[in-house]
């Protein structure tokens, strides 16, 4: 793995886009579908919902504790709801459009 | 006998024009100055770490005024870390064409760089690399995604409701 090492090395985060990383990510359906969707509905949750928890007063544990829990809810609905629409939308156009107007 | 926390104590309604203003000037800052210190923690590393994510994914590319300049609103409600990027973006990794005069810099291409005085000459390596398609998408998805959250953010902090604790 001296080739990933290097490369390791030489990326500078904000200068060289993660393609110089991992230059496969430009046609990776597993960067796009899992990792960029992951991450997104991950921090969008925990923006959304430290505006929306009405109560993170008392013990810091138990306060992160209830936070994490809605968090967690959210992230998972985000995930599951984009990757269903992707679905649907596959569906629509590889199986029910060529189907009602055929090539 | 009952102990009251300052923590449980119901934030006061009303309009908070100043919050509002600090919350479009720094994520979380308006939340800070209510007093709502872990609310305004969480907005900042929920805004700040979806921004960043972005210019991880994309390189400083994602954020452009010049070039992205519709991008540029959605991510412009940051505040002052976007303002910053564009601007050592424009300055640091952009450079004068010397055979177009009077054009808008521009990143240098594959075997240009750019000299000390900020003008793009042949040979070399270009000091940043352009992002393209998803990962570009991507990096300007998650920028403009943390500024329509922070947008919500200002507004909450300018109407903070009545019934919130902490």
């Amino acid at each position: 793995m001296p080739g990933l090492a290097t490369a390791i090395l030489a990326y500078t985060p904000f200068i060289d886009p993660v393609s110089t990383l991992w230059p496969g990510a430009y046609s990776s359906p597993w960067f796009v579908n899992v990792y960029c969707l992951a991450l997104i509905s991950l921090l969008t949750s925990v923006a959304y919902k430290a505006l929306r928890v009405p109560d993170l007063s008392g013990p810091l544990a138990r306060a992160m504790s209830v936070f994490a829990r809605h968090v967690l809810i959210m992230a998972v609905q985000i995930f599951f709801g984009v990757l269903g629409l992707g679905l649907l939308t596959h569906v629509l156009v590889f199986h029910i459009v060529p189907h009602i107007a055929p090539a | 006998m009952t102990t009251t926390s300052p923590e449980r104590t119901p934030v006061a309604n009303g309009f908070h024009p100043l919050t509002g203003v600090l919350a479009l000037a720094l994520p979380g800052l308006g939340h800070l100055a209510l007093g709502q210190i872990r609310r305004g923690a969480l907005v900042a590393f929920g805004i700040l770490g979806l921004f960043f994510s972005g210019l991880f994914i994309g390189g400083i590319d994602a954020v452009d005024k010049e070039e992205d300049t519709l991008w540029f609103f959605g991510q412009a409600p940051v505040g002052v870390v976007t303002f910053a990027t564009n601007y050592i973006h424009q300055t640091r990794f952009k450079g004068a064409d010397p055979n177009l005069r009077g054009a808008p810099r521009r990143m240098a291409g594959p075997n240009e760089s750019i000299n000390a005085q900020g003008v793009i000459v042949p040979g070399g390596n270009p000091p940043v690399q352009r992002s393209l398609s998803r990962v570009h998408d991507m990096g300007i998805l998650f920028t403009v995604i943390a500024g329509l959250l922070n947008v919500l953010a200002a507004i909450d902090a300018a109407f903070p409701p009545l019934n919130r604790k902490a």
